[in-house]
């Protein structure tokens, strides 16, 4: 699952480069241009996407990393 | 503040406005105390409780204070602004990419910096980037970069909050000021006055508390006055019609922007992995699990409050076109975008507390980042500075966080001067200060993900960031319009090869970093795959010759991409040497390199390293000051016969750039037989060859105490 998570992630990085939209000025529900709108909706991709990484990609040896006395612990 | 002066064109009002505005700001500010003095009857009165709050921070305070901290003036009043001038590219621009970009720092760097900041007891970045790379030096050199990174983005909350009240206050004060607006030199006053109060009363705690407060209120303001513009417009749908009709350039990206401009623009968030406030910020954090709710929320956060202020911008860019909004002007006769935010508030909101409560939310947005720069500042010099430089014990716990206050006090004065005297576009001087943390940023993601990273790599990347930073400063807003050496200014914006020149500034950072980094690394651990990539390199270096790098480097830099002048010598400025120099030298330094390197394996394998080693010495005092040396010898030998290749192939050089040195003389006099000339030149390359042959083999002797003449 983590893989997916950083495939998506990498996903994500490419289409914010919307250059199908480019010179298209169309409004969305009547005042939205549709790359304002195609970027809003980037957003909460990128907040479900994130969502995903805590879920399933979270470091969760860091923390006990950071409270124990291992010095060699962590994924440094 | 002179950006405010514009305002006077526009005439007083004939009835003073209402100053109903003003007494809600003040009631507001009020309010900031009362939480100032609260924070402070929980301060410890330590250090550790000044500088992070004793790791105290749960995850929505967390969210608050960290999504606060990233919106100033830039997010408020620049955005508007900026989408005044470049329409709604500049959510992608700036917006959307930090939803991925800021999460990703958060997520990558963040979480790893926490842990360390509380195992190590970190207050600082520097004190982590010092540890982690054994080095008190580079925290002597961090200290100034970082600390002058952040007098820019102080100024954008400075400028922005002086520009904004002037707007919106304006004909309040007929007689009394200029436009009868409150001027921006007393808003800047007032707005430090009040962050200094909270911040000395109760340090990062104070600020976490204000941010979480502050964040609150310019949310919920922002979308009530974003609906009420709306409103006064005639509603969403007429607003953007009035666009379409009047600037519908401003609802697309072509002729505003290209493509490979707005992907330069992905690399700009990155800054917030290295911008000192935000690590201090993760470092209150109780828990890592308290950054979840940071890493999910971030992207939405920012969508809440960019949207609007995008969708205000253009709807004022329709606005201005149609002719119903008038916009101040720059001295160049450009609309100040500055002014478009204060200016919408003023057209639509006619219900003065309204103006007051949206206002108080502008400063919210404002104040909500200057606090946790101020607390920043002051825990870099006090931890980084004075600390290292005069040791733990030399002050008090007290004395300590007064150091820290001084130095707040001392930055904040240069800052505010500088805002009064130096107004510029706050969308821009954001964009040159958070690109200079983003180039740094390699230095903390290798730090924390790369184990072999070097602290000459570092020292590299942050020398290669700080003179390219400054070379493309000094280009874009030291020189006079049309005069730029390496980019163009496009829209306001100043592009190099058609992308931002945050591009090249990283570029530069991450060649340093790993250039460095590898090729060290290369030279101790031979026969690994650093080790051949390095080789594989020199022997590319050596089998391009200079008449071959020449239409390489001209085809490349003067013809595709447009960087750098194709030849001329022109009283030997530095763009028009940098070309033939490389033409010259790559050649030789791949001989050098190879070279150095087998000088140096063969040296490391010898006996007297072997001793040094079990001396205990560590391995950069082995390599630096035993084995380099001995190492050079060879290297100097080849040196002699070098600088003779160097003059004769800077016959070839000379002649395909025109730099019009000795090598053109030399072919000019032989091809028309001036005997004298021709004569000359021999006559000095051979002295030439002579001495530094001389000088050759004078410097064995100091390189090897063992040769005596």
């Amino acid at each position: 699952m983590k893989k997916v998570v950083y495939g998506l992630l990498i996903l994500l990085a490419v289409i914010h480069q919307d250059v199908w939209w480019w010179d298209n000025g169309e409004l969305v529900f009547g005042f939205m241009p549709l790359g304002l709108f195609y970027h809003s909706l980037y957003s909460c991709m990128a907040a479900a996407v994130w969502a995903m990484a805590v879920k399933w990609a979270w470091p969760g040896d860091i923390e006990q990393w950071a409270e124990s006395g291992d010095e060699a612990g962590g994924e440094q | 503040m002179s950006s405010i002066t514009p305002l006077i064109a526009l005439g007083q009002a004939a009835e003073p406005a209402s100053r109903t505005p003003l007494v809600i700001i003040g009631v507001y500010m009020c309010v900031l105390f009362g939480l100032g003095w609260i924070s402070s009857r929980l301060f410890r009165g330590s250090s550790k409780d000044f500088f992070v709050a004793s790791h105290s921070i749960g995850p929505f305070m967390l969210l608050m204070s960290v999504f606060g901290t990233t919106m100033t003036a830039f997010a408020l009043v620049g955005s508007t602004g900026k989408a005044f001038s470049l329409g709604i590219g500049v959510y992608g621009l700036m917006a959307s990419s930090s939803g991925l970009i800021h999460a990703a720092c958060f997520f990558l760097v963040g979480i790893r910096m926490w842990s360390f900041g509380k195992k190590y007891g970190y207050v600082t970045q520097i004190q982590f980037f010092r540890d982690r790379f054994e080095s008190k030096k580079l925290g002597y050199l961090l200290f100034p970069i970082l600390a002058g990174l952040i007098i820019p983005y102080l100024l954008v909350g400075l400028i922005g909050a002086g520009t904004y009240i002037g707007g919106v206050t304006r004909g309040m004060f007929p007689g009394t000021f200029d436009a009868g607006a409150v001027p921006g030199w007393l808003t800047g006053l007032v707005i430090c006055g009040v962050v200094l109060f909270y911040v000395f009363s109760g340090g990062v705690r104070s600020a976490v508390w204000a941010n979480t407060f502050q964040t609150i209120v310019f949310m919920i303001m922002g979308l009530v006055g974003f609906i009420v513009i709306a409103k006064g417009i005639g509603g969403l749908a007429e607003a953007s019609e009035l666009t379409r009709q009047h600037a519908p350039e401003k609802l697309v990206r072509e002729g505003l922007m290209t493509p490979a401009h707005f992907m330069s623009y992905m690399l700009v968030p990155l800054s917030v992995g290295m911008f000192p406030h935000l690590f201090q910020h993760w470092l209150t954090a109780k828990s890592a699990k308290a950054f979840r709710l940071t890493v999910i929320a971030h992207p939405l956060c920012i969508m809440i409050v960019w949207v609007p202020c995008i969708l205000i911008g253009i709807w004022g860019a329709g606005l201005y076109a149609e002719g119903s909004l008038i916009v101040p002007k720059l001295p160049n006769g450009a609309p100040n975008a500055n002014t478009v935010l204060s200016m919408m508030v003023n057209k639509f909101m006619v219900d003065p507390v309204l103006i007051g409560l949206f206002s108080a939310g502008v400063l919210a947005a404002i104040m909500s980042s200057l606090d946790s720069q101020f607390v920043c500042v002051g825990s870099m010099f006090t931890n980084d500075f004075v600390v290292p430089m005069f040791g733990n014990k030399r002050f008090s716990d007290r004395q300590k966080v007064w150091l820290g206050r001084g130095f707040i006090v001392f930055i904040v004065v240069i800052t505010y001067v500088i805002s009064i005297f130096k107004p510029m576009s706050v969308f821009n001087l954001g964009i040159w200060c958070f690109s200079g943390f983003s180039a740094l940023f390699p230095i903390a993601f290798a730090a924390v993900y790369w184990k072999r990273v070097t602290t000459a790599g570092v020292f590299a990347s942050v020398i290669a960031t700080a003179v390219t930073w400054v070379l493309f400063i000094h280009d874009a807003l030291g020189r006079a319009a049309g005069e730029q050496w390496f980019g163009v200014k496009e829209h306001g914006e100043y592009l190099i090869a058609g992308v931002m020149p945050v591009a090249f500034i990283c570029l530069a950072s991450v060649v340093a970093l790993v250039g460095v980094s590898l090729g060290i690394a290369a030279a101790i651990r031979h026969n690994t795959w650093v080790d051949y990539f390095a080789v594989g390199l020199g022997i590319a270096a050596q089998a391009l010759p200079n008449f071959i790098m020449g239409p390489i480097l001209i085809l490349t830099f003067t013809l595709w991409l447009g960087l750098l002048p194709g030849g001329g010598w022109h009283g030997g400025q530095w763009q028009y040497l940098i070309m033939p120099v490389i033409a010259l030298s790559t050649s030789y330094m791949g001989s050098i390199a190879r070279i150095t390197r087998s000088s140096m394996l063969e040296v490391l394998n010898s006996n007297f390293i072997r001793t040094a080693h079990a001396k205990g010495l560590p391995a950069r005092t082995v390599i630096w000051r035993h084995a380099l040396k001995p190492t050079l010898l060879p290297v100097v030998s080849y040196l002699g016969p070098v600088f003779v290749y160097v003059l004769t192939g800077s016959v070839f050089v000379d002649m395909y750039f025109s730099t019009g040195g000795l090598g053109q003389a030399y072919v000019g006099s032989a091809l028309s037989r001036d005997y004298a000339v021709l004569l000359g030149v021999t006559i000095l390359y051979g002295t030439l060859t002579v001495v530094v042959n001389l000088l050759t083999d004078l410097a064995y002797a100091w390189f090897d105490p063992k040769i005596r003449y």
